[in-house]
């Protein structure tokens, strides 16, 4: 099973990384949260303390461009191609396909947001002495983050199978979550609806992200990060099986 | 070997593409399944290889339903496509390599089963080149060798001399007659030649039923009684022809061939031997003032039997 898991996963990061999709990736990446950093949040200037809370508040915003940009081809160019009709002929579980794919998309936000971390982190080595743990818990929650991201596109391209749909009915979706969790922060609601006002933060993909961009670890956005990708894992396995059958 | 039980496949409009197909293919045959576009060739061998479910009936390989242990039964397959889909930035050896990983084969054995394979389907002078910049022919040979790479009992090929030319066909269909010596093949076309060329037995199917299952040589014994005509007629215009040859009910099918001069149309036509069609014919040519000319009876072939089972679609 891990030798398929791995082949897969071996086939993804080819593909990204001939084709010029992981490098533009990479590169606006790295240039845009930077740039909005530095120029329009006041970056490390615009602290009292050596924090990149700032640069981590803007990650949840940036994903809902970046995430279905990365993965719109994961179901789409596989059809488009014919390739999957190869792959589900393969001895290989759907879901092995599936993780395979997961885990490729998963390492090219890791080597983005590494790389992007780059150039702030130097800076604060040479300016001031930063919260390690803290920078561990906001790089670790950007990665659970990035995971229900990954696996809310990967699910929704596995429902159109076209890319500039997948791109835009994902990009969409990711939006209307933030813009949940959005109105939940910032809109003033009657008590008698303030059951609303829960569900809205409950669901907003940002709202969950606060705490770890703190530096906490709340056990409740934990299960919020890893139970939505394992819900939407799931969907897309199951979105598979049901148009092999109609 | 092979064991397909009221195969049925319905899409969520329309008819069903496959209507309630049964058949059995022992070890080591070599079965065409011959029918024109749209039949449902390709649908029955997508459920065979698994990916597609069929809406009822059952296949089972070697024992085991296709349902029950997708995972085995795709281990004993080998399956490619019509349009032989790969990964076009991947070097020969890479996609190779890949397929041999996914199917398992042990990492000290990849090599060596590459090498086989790429000498078999004669690509050894393109292992380092990428997919994408080969040609039809070469691309066809390299999906070939991926799906022989594990060694498995059973060839499934869709269309597979489709877009090749005359040179690629021959040296394709060679490695496919080679392979068959081992293995169960079962070959999907609507290209006679490939047949004759290539099958032992043809499963004859037309939308989504099959209408005939046997080998060339006893379709041929079955259809004795049967004669291929062929006729000029040389009148004013071919519709005038064609609108009265539309009444004559003594042969399955009377088809224009070709023109031969101004005025002068050739037709075949499929009967049966015994039959009244030739006196109806030239009642008809006598009636239109007409002239019947070169009229040959001929011992129908494999080209003729497909047209009666298969009709006008093909």
């Amino acid at each position: 099973m891990f030798k398929r898991i791995y082949s897969i996963l071996l086939k993804e990061l080819n593909s990204y990384f001939y084709s010029s999709i992981a490098y533009v990736f990479l590169l606006l990446f790295i240039l845009i949260p930077n740039v909005l950093f530095f120029y329009f949040f006041g970056g490390i200037f615009g602290e009292d303390n050596a924090t990149m809370r700032t640069y981590f508040g803007m990650l949840p915003y940036v994903f809902i461009i970046f995430i279905p940009g990365l993965t719109m081809g994961a179901w789409a160019k596989e059809k488009n191609t014919g390739t999957l009709e190869l792959l589900l002929t393969l001895p290989v579980r759907q879901s092995e396909i599936l993780f395979g794919k997961f885990i490729a998309s998963l390492i090219v936000v890791i080597i983005a947001l590494t790389c992007s971390l780059f150039i702030p982190l130097m800076t604060y080595f040479f300016l001031g002495d930063f919260d390690k743990g803290q920078l561990l818990t906001q790089y670790f929650g950007a990665i659970l983050m990035a995971c229900t991201y990954i696996s809310i596109s990967f699910f929704l391209s596995s429902l159109t199978m076209e890319l500039i749909n997948s791109f835009f009915l994902t990009a969409s979706f990711l939006l209307l979550l933030t813009l949940a969790g959005y109105l939940s922060m910032f809109m003033k609601f009657y008590v008698w609806l303030e059951w609303l006002q829960k569900v809205l933060s409950y669901i907003g993909l940002q709202t969950h992200f606060a705490n770890f961009s703190k530096g906490v670890i709340d056990s409740r956005d934990l299960a919020y990060y890893v139970g939505t990708t394992a819900i939407f894992i799931y969907l897309n396995i199951r979105t598979l099986e049901i148009k092999r059958w109609s | 070997m092979i064991r397909v039980e009221n195969l049925v496949k319905s899409y969520s409009k329309g008819e069903p593409a496959v209507k309630a197909v049964t058949f059995n293919i022992n070890k080591g045959e070599i079965v065409g399944l011959l029918g024109p576009n749209g039949a449902g060739k390709s649908t029955i061998m997508k459920m065979l290889t698994g990916f597609l479910a069929p809406t009822a009936g059952k296949i089972t390989i070697d024992g085991k339903d296709i349902l029950d242990d997708p995972l085995e039964i795709k281990k004993l397959i080998g399956y490619m496509p019509e349009n032989t889909p790969s990964y076009g930035d991947m070097t020969v050896y890479e996609y190779l390599s890949f397929i041999a990983n996914i199917r398992g084969i042990k990492d000290e054995r990849i090599e060596e089963s590459i090498l086989k394979v790429v000498k078999i389907t004669a690509v050894e002078d393109v292992v380092t080149k990428k997919i994408k910049q080969l040609s039809r022919g070469y691309q066809k040979r390299i999906y070939l060798a991926s799906v022989m790479i594990h060694e498995p009992q059973i060839l499934i090929l869709d269309e597979p001399t489709s877009g090749l030319d005359p040179n690629q066909v021959i040296a394709f269909r060679k490695i496919v007659r080679k392979l068959s010596r081992q293995k169960t093949v079962i070959i999907s076309t609507h290209v006679l030649s490939e047949i004759e060329a290539t099958c032992e037995r043809v499963i004859i199917i037309k939308k989504g039923s099959i209408v005939a299952d046997n080998t060339i040589q006893n379709l041929i014994k079955e259809n004795s009684d049967d004669e291929y005509i062929e006729f000029s007629i040389e009148a004013e215009n071919l519709e005038d022809i064609e609108l009265e040859f539309a009444k004559i009910k003594e042969a399955w099918k009377i088809e224009f061939t070709k023109k031969e001069a101004k005025n002068k149309f050739r037709f075949m036509a499929l009967t049966r031997k015994n039959s009244s069609f030739e006196e109806k014919l030239k009642e008809t040519v006598k009636n239109n003032s007409w002239k019947l000319n070169n009229y040959q009876r001929n011992n129908v072939n494999l080209e003729e039997l497909f047209i009666k089972y298969v009709g006008e679609d093909f």
